[in-house]
């Protein structure tokens, strides 16, 4: 009976014994992450039948338990892993926010800058600091572009490197965990009698994972975690661990994206399938927030580009030089670095979102200023306008063709200068492609679809030819052309003026006898000498010196002089902004036609009074048809659309004065070399004319840039968008998108962070240690201790007092 | 509910920090004197402010091109006064020759005094303003605009275009800052071509020697002046020597007329230029205070914020303290 005191005694003392083992475990690790409290648990043991019943024969140390609830470990596991997906964007998020923050050194001022400076310029555009303060403020707003794009470079690298390091970290802890795998399955004695402090290294590793990226674990019927990420690929399966690499992205390879390597053979997991951790926040953040805000800035830069060269491409020098004349290689005749080859490559209705960004990067980190001589600022308009209309009388002159083979016909004739009445009349004979001669002491010079025939004194008659299609190329060698006049008598009209009235279209003449003509337009005509008065019934009057006599049928020609006091005070190419045509892909902004073309030519200007408005007509291209309408952009100017969609352009013009009815202006473009002389060059320079700097400077307000796309599908507005915001706007939309990102991801961060704690509490009140509750225990197994030692005490008196007797 | 120690200092830490980073957050503002500092502070509000201080930047442009304007035209002004009192002079003397006492020799010494004066009206303009430009040639102020030749009579030819130069004053409003001397002053000295006087048919061949074409009255008649004054002092006062004064003295007041017009839309200008500075500067006022209701930070409010925040932040400092003390192994001796 004594020995079977001791036993229990003995089993009691061992019960507490390993009781106060584990729970000086467990105050031991009061601050070991993921340490779970464990508890021992023990049983009685069967008892000894003594006859009058059974007695106990003490307690066993059945096992030590954890305190494990494996769902509030799963669930700790994936807030962990929301937590860290929107910490990691959230720090991300505040360097681009802190990056566009400053709005005192952005690139909202330097625009702003830019702008402003062209406008003190227009006001003193021969001012050469003026024109140097336009350079310097451009150059400071490329490098803003530049420096903002070298930043979000940097958060690139920055992103890459992370991603580097989280596969890094991702492959480190599915390495432990297949090893702990391998070591709990030698460990593990039977199902109840697990090795409680490796499983916790294992599940704290679990935790430690899903900080990196979401995975998703099966707990094996041999005891061992499966660890999957994405859409179910095993990251470790019992001890086989299968790892991740980082790989650059197909689209973008300045952008490292993530592939699962498995037998050598690396697969590529779309980063859509890539949810939470460090890995789902650096990918959401790329894709969300760095790839729309790179988008928007190569945006800009391309517009920007685009629309300034292009008006600045129509407009004339400082020395009336328009661009292409001052540097051999035109293509580089422009304002800012050409980005029009981006521009192509980025219509490509096929490229994936990354492969725009790519591109669009390229973009703004080419964008530059190559324009560096401030007299090139092209601040004229290579227009002019041609107000004072004299009045004229000429003979009307024919033309005739040989037995030609080329379609060349010379149509109608214009604008001659001197007395042209060659007899016999002027044969004009093509040479070779475009070249031709002429009889009678006459030069031919070829500009468009004009032939003009000059002699050594200054006479001068320009002809129009017509063709199928049109054009002096389409005469073959050999062909000849007769300019004469039909006019039998030797009269010449010497000058013409008004009297009485006055004259709002040209009347032709006829001689219908020895001193009788007859007019059109209800004129009659009265011969007094060498002097013809015309008159109509509203006592119009107007008298035309001749000089000789006429012939039967011959006719002349009395043109209108303008009558109101009005002129054209300004006139200027406006190159706009990329065509809208319609339909993708969107074409790359071709640069507007510089006069001259091929089918350039004089417009002249017709004033309605009637209705306010001008028509416009062009004598070298009879085809084409104009519209004149209010210009939109300045109040009182006019704007001319040439409608043929191939050559189209449209012109500015203001007038000053009231034109009367009827009168006419002519546009033409500036005297340009080699066909101009230096001194009509110098004639022309009208260096006040600020007319196509305003047009720059009015692309400030104008809608030149279409909103990107949201969503992040796409960042290049489909073919056909219309440009519907100005840079300015652009720049504050791109703004605003990266602060209420910000801002929502702020907000995510707060609330997940809220969440976070709640479930540690949650979990820290199941599995966490308490000392004060160890205390308590440490104290109840010391006294239980203490009470097994005193029965072993006790039994050995009871022995003692036995044997002393 | 069972409590780990491990909670007591989660609960106290999480607490510490949400109130320390709304600390930081109200002392940012407070330092910056800005409620708005990074675009995530409020997105709305900082695209509105990037907006607005563009408007604002624009208007204050204009407001500077007014002023430039206003300056320019100024210049134009006072040049165009001294034109007209020139013109004024040449028609006193216009009227003096007609006093029928005068001599030959008097008329010869009004010629001089006419000469003269026809050099001071194309000197003046011929101005050139702060920049060495031409005031009246047009667009192309390189050039001298009008090219007098004295010697064999007066000549004045205009060389400049008709161009204006246009400063952007409001987004759809230019104001012009020059008026080309061919809308002012005329073109040429050089008669039409010949002209015959309407009365047919006896006259009808008798040309009109004091024909003028409109718009180039002024120098005409400074031609015609200067012809009959040396037809006159060349012999005998020829017989329509008083019908071509009264042309001339015509032609100087269609000059005057222009030149008072020209003068008048300057004045005009000038008067619209002010008006436009005037409004920029209670824009800017306008867009100074939308752009302070957006970005200021409401100070009392954020003070009293802050004095709440940091009161928290102190109780929670001490009752983390207070509770991270308690302990059962204090007690156990």
């Amino acid at each position: 009976m004594g020995s079977a005191i001791f036993s229990t005694a003995v089993s009691g003392l061992g019960a507490a014994q390993s009781n106060l083992q584990t729970i000086s475990n467990n105050i031991s690790n009061v601050n070991t992450a993921g340490y779970h409290r464990q508890v021992v648990e023990q049983n009685e043991r069967s008892p000894f039948f003594e006859g009058f019943g059974y007695t106990g024969r003490g307690v066993d140390t059945a096992q030590v338990n954890r305190v494990y609830d494996q769902y509030l470990d799963a669930r700790l596991s994936s807030v962990t892993s929301a937590n860290s997906f929107y910490q990691t964007q959230g720090a991300l998020m505040s360097q681009l926010d802190n990056m566009v923050g400053s709005n005192a050194n952005g690139l909202s001022p330097a625009m702003q800058n830019f702008f402003q400076s062209m406008q003190t310029l227009s006001s003193t555009p021969t001012s050469i600091p003026a024109r140097q303060a336009v350079l310097n403020s451009a150059q400071a707003m490329v490098g803003q572009v530049q420096a903002m794009s070298n930043q979000l470079t940097q958060v690139r690298t920055n992103v890459n490197g992370q991603v580097q390091s989280t596969i890094d970290n991702i492959n480190a802890y599915a390495t432990q965990i297949g090893n702990l795998n391998t070591q709990i399955l030698a460990l593990s004695q039977g199902n109840s009698r697990l090795p409680n402090d490796v499983l916790d290294q294992r599940d704290q590793l679990v935790q430690k994972l899903s900080e990196m990226v979401n995975v998703s674990v099966v707990t094996q019927s041999d005891g061992s975690y499966g660890v999957f990420i994405g859409n179910g690929q095993s990251l470790v399966l019992g001890a086989t661990v299968n790892k991740l690499v980082a790989v650059p992205s197909a689209a973008d390879p300045q952008q490292l994206t993530t592939a699962y390597s498995t037998g050598g053979v690396s697969t590529v997991i779309p980063e859509t399938l890539i949810s939470g951790g460090q890995l789902g926040g650096l990918f959401a953040f790329r894709t969300t927030a760095l790839n729309r805000t790179e988008a928007d800035l190569g945006s800009l830069a391309i517009s920007i580009s685009d629309s300034v060269n292009r008006q600045y491409r129509v407009g004339r020098d400082l020395n009336n030089k328009p661009v292409t004349a001052n540097i051999s290689n035109p293509a580089l005749g422009q304002f800012f670095g050409d980005l029009s080859g981006i521009q192509t490559s980025l219509n490509n209705a096929a490229l994936t979102a990354p492969a725009q960004v790519a591109l669009l990067r390229q973009a703004s980190q080419q964008f530059s200023l190559v324009i560096n001589d401030p007299a090139l600022i092209t601040t004229a308009s290579s227009l002019k306008a041609n107000s004072s209309v004299t009045m004229t009388a000429a003979k009307l002159l024919t033309t005739s063709g040989g037995a030609n083979t080329g379609t060349m016909a010379v149509t109608a004739s214009q604008s001659t200068v001197g007395a042209f009445s060659p007899v016999p009349p002027v044969v004009v004979t093509n040479t070779g492609p475009g070249t031709f001669t002429a009889t009678g002491g006459y030069t031919v010079a070829v500009s468009g679809n004009n032939l003009t025939l000059t002699n050594a004194n200054g006479v001068t008659v320009k002809l129009l030819t017509a063709g199928a299609p049109t054009g002096p190329t389409n005469a073959n060698v050999g062909d000849t052309f007769s300019i004469g006049t039909s006019n039998t008598g030797a009269l010449t009209t010497t000058s013409a003026s008004m009297v009485a009235g006055t004259l709002t279209a040209p009347i032709t003449v006829t001689n219908t006898g020895v001193g009788t003509y007859s007019a059109t337009n209800g004129f009659t005509v009265a011969q007094v000498g060498a002097v013809l008065t015309l008159t109509n019934s509203n006592g119009v009057t107007v008298r035309v010196n001749t000089a000789g006599v006429a012939g039967l049928n011959d006719q002349f020609t009395v043109g209108a002089a303008n009558v109101g006091q009005a002129f054209i005070s300004s006139v200027s190419q406006v190159a706009g902004v990329t065509p809208t045509v319609a339909g993708p892909p969107v074409p790359p902004a071709p640069l507007g036609p510089t006069p001259p073309t091929a089918t350039w030519g004089p417009l002249t200007l017709t004033y309605n009074a009637a209705t306010q408005t001008f028509t416009a007509t062009s004598t070298v291209v009879p085809a084409t048809t104009y519209t004149v309408t209010p210009s939109p952009n300045v109040a009182g100017a006019f704007q001319v659309v040439d409608n043929t969609a191939v050559n189209g352009f449209t012109m500015q013009f203001q007038v000053s004065g009231t034109p009367a009815n009827g009168d006419t202006f002519v546009i033409d473009q500036k005297a340009l070399s080699p066909a101009a002389t230096a001194a009509q060059i110098a004639a022309d320079n009208s260096q006040t004319d600020n007319s196509n700097l305003r047009a720059i400077d009015a692309l400030q307000t104008q809608n030149t840039i279409i909103n990107t796309p949201s969503g992040g599908a796409s960042y290049v507005p489909v073919g056909g968008s219309v440009p519907n915001t100005t840079f300015q706007t652009f720049f504050g939309q791109a703004v605003s998108f990266i602060g209420s990102t910000a801002n929502t991801i702020k907000a995510s961060t707060d609330s997940q962070a809220t969440a976070l704690n709640q479930i540690k509490q949650v979990q820290q009140s199941f599995s966490g240690v308490n000392l004060d509750e160890e205390a308590a225990s440490l104290i109840k197994f010391q006294q239980a201790y203490q009470a097994s030692s005193k029965v072993i005490q006790m039994a050995q008196q009871i022995f003692n007092s036995l044997l002393q007797l | 509910m069972r409590v780990s120690s491990n909670s007591q200092y989660l609960i106290g830490t999480y607490a510490l920090q949400t109130q320390q980073f709304r600390m930081t957050q109200l002392q940012n503002q407070l330092s910056n004197m800005k409620r708005v500092v990074n675009p995530s502070d409020d997105p709305v509000a900082s695209a509105q402010i990037l907006n607005t201080s563009l408007a604002k930047g624009v208007s204050e442009q204009f407001t500077t091109n007014a002023g430039t304007v206003r300056d320019r035209l100024a210049l134009s002004d006072s040049t165009l006064q001294q034109l007209a009192q020139v013109v004024t002079n040449m028609k006193t003397k216009a009227v003096y020759a007609g006093n029928g006492s005068l001599t030959p020799s008097d008329l010869k010494l009004i010629q001089t005094e006419f000469r003269q004066q026809v050099q001071d009206f194309v000197g003046l303009a011929n101005t050139t303003d702060n920049s060495g430009n031409y005031m009246y040639s047009g667009t192309n102020t390189k050039l001298q605009p009008y090219v007098l030749n004295i010697t064999n009579g007066v000549s004045i030819q205009y060389q400049g275009d008709t161009g204006r130069a246009e400063v952007q004053v409001s987004a759809t409003r230019t104001l012009a800052v020059t008026d080309p001397g061919s809308d002012v002053f005329g073109s040429t000295s050089t008669p039409p071509p010949t002209v015959y006087l309407p009365s047919p048919p006896a006259a009808a061949n008798t040309p009109d020697p004091n024909a003028t074409s409109t718009g180039n009255e002024l120098l005409q008649a400074m031609n015609r002046f200067d012809q009959i004054l040396s037809n006159a002092t060349a012999g005998p006062l020829p017989s329509n020597f008083a019908t071509s004064l009264s042309a001339v003295l015509q032609g100087f007041d269609a000059g005057l007329q222009n030149i008072a017009t020209a003068n008048a839309r300057v004045g005009a200008r000038m008067a619209e230029s002010d008006t436009l500075e005037q409004l920029g500067a209670s824009q800017k006022v306008q867009y100074s205070v939308i752009i302070s209701h957006l970005q200021d930070l409401d100070i009392p409010q954020t003070v009293s914020d802050f004095q709440q925040t940091l009161q928290t932040l102190q109780a929670t400092q001490k009752t983390y303290q207070e509770v991270s003390h308690l302990s059962l192994f204090q007690y156990l001796q």
